[in-house]
């Protein structure tokens, strides 16, 4: 039973605490009243089938229900995940994800181009202004390039690591959906 | 049993056996795994599924003396969907089996 239920709780990393906490109850339940029947851990085991195989499903299950729900992009990313590893013929439609993930990085990129760019002209801006003493439009341009500037870098920065993110994790897919495929249905 | 049949056909039975009477996982995995060939914690995420999409929720109870049990009951959106999957099933079953006698008489 023990070993069942670590397999099950180490295979539902992807899960919120409570989430996995409910399941693993339901299934420790399960061995309960089986070995009340008079069943031995092993026929219960047994009979429940693979762990990892009963994690995914769950992990389907909830990051499908998330889905619904919501919301930001981890939770986009944890269902991709999620479907790879379920099922290779989801493939195909991870794939067309990832372009669109791509997509929306690259638009990451042009919004930071331009918000750094902006703050250089606020820059110029300031050097106009001072020269023709307006002093109080020179205060505003360098609050403006003050947030512009350190704003664009910061998206940018930030950018670069999903880029780098979603690229290294490319191939991992890819050997998982493999993988993935060989394993039996249920 | 071919695993694609069963995976569509689970549901139906968890619903109706639900509509029977309210009951708990292991119950439920015994009912079905002593006609059907199946991985029992399937089960599981059909269930967390079926209380998701509303169609049945939980409590916990001791009945019947023993240890407290975690027990589904169908909910009336629940008893509806039973109620249409049967529907379903049956108009299915019956087009099957007269595609089957054609094919005999053909």
């Amino acid at each position: 039973m023990d070993e069942f239920l670590k397999t099950l709780m180490r295979a539902l990393k992807h899960m919120s605490a409570t989430e996995k906490q409910d399941i693993i109850d339901d299934y420790r339940e399960h061995f309960e009243a089986g070995l009340e029947a008079g069943k031995t851990e092993q026929e219960v085991a047994t009979a429940l089938g693979n762990p990892k195989h009963l994690a995914k499903m769950h992990t389907m299950q909830s990051t499908a229900n998330a889905a619904h729900a919501s919301k930001g992009f981890g939770d986009t990313m944890r269902m991709i995940g999620a479907a790879v590893s379920y099922k290779a013929g989801g493939g195909i439609l991870v794939g067309c994800l990832y372009l669109v993930f791509l997509t929306a990085l690259a638009s990451l990129f042009a919004v930071a181009g331009v918000l750094v760019l902006t703050g250089l002209g606020c820059i110029v801006l300031i050097a106009v202004e001072i020269g023709a003493s307006y002093i109080s439009y020179a205060v505003l341009a360098l609050f403006a390039a003050l947030i512009f500037a350190p704003g664009g870098l910061l998206i940018f920065k930030g950018s670069a690591k999903l880029w780098r993110l979603s690229l290294g994790r490319m191939p991992l897919l890819a050997r998982r959906m493999m993988r993935m495929d060989k394993e039996a249905a249920i | 049993m071919n695993a694609q049949f069963k995976k569509g056909v689970l549901e139906l039975c968890v619903l109706t056996l639900l509509n029977k009477k309210d009951t708990y996982g292991y119950e439920l995995a015994e009912r079905i795994s002593s006609r059907i060939e199946i991985a029992e914690g399937t089960l599981y995420p059909l269930l967390r599924k079926l209380k998701s999409d509303g169609l049945c929720d939980t409590y916990i109870s001791a009945e019947s003396g023993g240890p407290p049990r975690k027990y589904y009951t169908l909910t009336e959106k629940g008893k509806q969907a039973e109620a249409e999957l049967r529907m379903e099933w049956t108009d299915f079953v019956d087009s099957v089996k007269q595609i089957m006698e054609d094919d005999e008489n053909g």
